[in-house]
């Protein structure tokens, strides 16, 4: 039983975990709990510098990363005789200004690097790459999905972004399962301003933590009732979830729901045979309990209570192993699935609700067979005609 | 008293019909020690199942203390079963995984003793058969003899005014049938209960004060018994 309590809150907990490990991935390492960009008819959030300034007022606020972004093109292997033309050598991509200290302390991106250091603020012709724009970090090969070739940290790469051409060296590499990270070149926000022209200080991203126990939707509407709504858009992190996520996670919702079903009918099977099979090879004890003046429906009761005790002990002791054990398991060695780090998802709710369901399921299945045996005639049962 | 009138008694399987009581008729006093004798398939453990309200007659009578039994729902005759009769089988019938003195209990119990009134009087019953020093042992670790003493112990803890011992003596040595029968024979004389019981042996037939024969689904001989042991 409680292999089939964690049937239910497993399976369906890992499918949904799936993807909410990726949800959870962007809003830690991309958007922050709350995010502002710049609304769809604009370039850049405008009056960026007065949208920082009330950021700052904000004390629910704990910490928040500028991002200066661009559209552009990078290149390996530029000097290779022979290899000019070799269009996978150049791929398209993002390119971000960032504040080292403050992306950190906002998402933590120090600490997705995989190979070399990480950028500093004075750091002039210097880039991390997301590992998804190299080769060797991509496991399979598309002509949608164009990568760089023996590019590690030191080697140079050439970028283009609008009219500008710059040599720089690879100083880091980054990887994140997070498409934002994954397929972007970041540089310092210092050069990448004067790189991009972006002098009046004007950005395109702002994501911001909120300090622990603050509600995101609390800190967003606070920043729209300021005023900021006519410069940029600000969306919590569950507001900018790309609508794949969304659709995703309700699939695998479904999925974990059908599974779950088919748990329960595995549950109730298991405990129909259970309990028909005690009944059956006791069906003379019956007899003879039902024959000195036991009521019948006391017996039943009995199975019906035997069958309860197996659900409720199995879903005791499954809620305790699935909150004592695999959900912390599973938040410290998440599943490393492609595009995300697997966690057990177990809302409280949702697992008392299979606790309930699996009970239910569980009285029915096992009165059903101690009825049959019990109606049997008391005398057949006695003499095991 | 137990009147029995006119007692038919077909088991259809099939096809088939086996007529096994074939117009009993039998009065029983209030007290009495009743033996039933027969060779195998003359009906007398099917009669005592219809005396005992384990089985419905096909047609005919019976009547327990002025109550005409087949006028009894399922529900009334449960009652009946748990409030006025004992049943002592011949394989003990005892739930194997209770003590002694909970296969006693179970009964008391389900009259509504509380648990402390039903182990008291289980306790007491235990006593009376004589297993006061293993109340709290398992069937498995008693003896055959011990086992259908604890079945003779459940069968009388809640004073039933009728008794019924289907063939009690049938898986035990002579030496602890005796004791069975003699204990039987006791607990009638203190207790004066109506006490029916089937059995193979005329010997131990001598431990009643009736004889009652049966031989082809009809009562063949009914007898006193001289010289009861």
């Amino acid at each position: 039983m409680v292999l089939t309590f964690l049937n239910l809150v497993v399976l369906s907990g890992i499918l949904v975990g799936l993807t909410e490990g990726a949800i959870r991935a962007v809003r830690e390492k991309y958007t922050g709990d709350v995010i502002i960009t710049a609304p769809r008819e604009k370039q850049f959030i405008e009056n960026s510098p007065r949208v920082i300034r009330t950021i700052e007022s904000f004390p629910e606020i704990e910490s928040y990363t500028a991002r200066y972004t661009e559209g552009g093109t990078a290149e390996a292997n530029y000097k290779t005789p022979g290899r000019e033309t070799d269009i996978s050598e150049k791929v398209a991509t993002t390119f971000a200004g960032i504040d080292p200290i403050k992306e950190d302390q906002t998402t933590g991106l120090s600490n997705l690097l995989i190979e070399g250091t990480y950028l500093e603020a004075d750091d002039f012709d210097q880039v991390m790459v997301g590992a998804l724009l190299l080769k060797r970090f991509l496991d399979f090969e598309s002509e949608l999905f164009l990568t760089l070739e023996d590019v590690y940290v030191g080697s140079k790469i050439r970028v283009n972004i609008g009219d500008v051409t710059r040599e720089v060296t690879v100083k880091g590499i980054l990887k994140s399962k997070v498409d934002e990270i994954d397929r972007r070149i970041f540089f310092s926000d210092k050069q990448f301003r004067t790189l991009v022209g972006r002098e009046d200080f004007n950005v395109d991203e702002i994501s911001m933590k909120v300090v622990s126990g603050v509600d995101p939707v609390t800190v967003k509407e606070g920043l729209i009732a300021s005023g900021i709504k006519g410069f940029a858009t600000v969306q919590t992190y569950e507001d900018a979830q790309p609508k794949f996520l969304k659709d995703i996670q309700q699939t695998f919702r479904l999925l974990g729901n059908i599974v779950s079903s088919l748990g329960l009918v595995v549950a109730s099977i298991t405990i129909f045979i259970v309990i028909f099979i005690n009944a059956i090879t006791r069906r003379k004890f019956i007899g003879i309990l039902k024959g000195i003046g036991i009521n019948g429906q006391a017996i039943e009761f009995s199975y019906i209570f035997q069958s309860f005790l197996y659900a409720v002990v199995g879903s005791t002791i499954g809620i305790t192993i699935t909150y004592t054990i695999l959900v912390p398991f599973f938040q410290k060695y998440p599943i490393n699935f492609p595009f995300s780090d697997g966690i057990l998802v177990a809302p409280p709710l949702e697992v008392g609700i299979s606790a309930v369901l699996l009970i239910i399921t569980t009285i029915i299945a096992g009165y059903i067979p101690s009825r049959m045996i019990i109606r049997k005639n008391t005398l057949d049962s006695i003499l095991g005609r | 008293m137990i009147t029995i009138e006119n007692l038919y008694k077909t088991y259809v399987t099939g096809d088939i019909e086996t007529k096994v009581l074939q117009g009993v008729h039998l009065n029983i006093e209030d007290g009495e020690f009743l033996a039933i004798m027969g060779r195998s398939g003359a009906g007398k453990s099917t009669l005592l199942y219809q005396i005992s309200l384990l089985d419905e007659p096909t047609s005919g009578t019976i009547h327990i203390g002025g109550i005409e039994t087949s006028t009894l729902s399922n529900k009334e005759r449960v009652a009946m079963r748990l409030n006025m009769m004992g049943y002592i089988f011949q394989d003990y019938a005892l739930i194997p995984e209770l003590t002694a003195v909970e296969n006693v209990m179970l009964p008391l119990i389900m009259r509504g003793d509380t648990k402390e009134a039903a182990h008291t009087e289980a306790v007491r019953s235990l006593k009376e058969v004589g297993l006061a020093d293993r109340v709290n042992n398992l069937p498995s670790q008693l003896s055959g003899g011990e086992q259908q003493r604890v079945s003779v112990s459940r069968a009388i803890a809640h004073h039933p005014k009728i008794l019924f011992a289907d063939e009690p003596t049938a898986n035990l040595d002579a030496e602890s049938a005796k004791t069975v029968l003699e204990l039987l024979t006791r607990l009638h004389k203190e207790r004066k209960q109506t006490t029916i019981m089937i059995t193979h042996e005329r010997e131990y037939a001598d431990y009643a004060e009736r004889l009652v024969q049966i031989a082809n689904g009809v009562v063949d001989s009914d007898e006193r018994i001289d010289g009861r042991k």
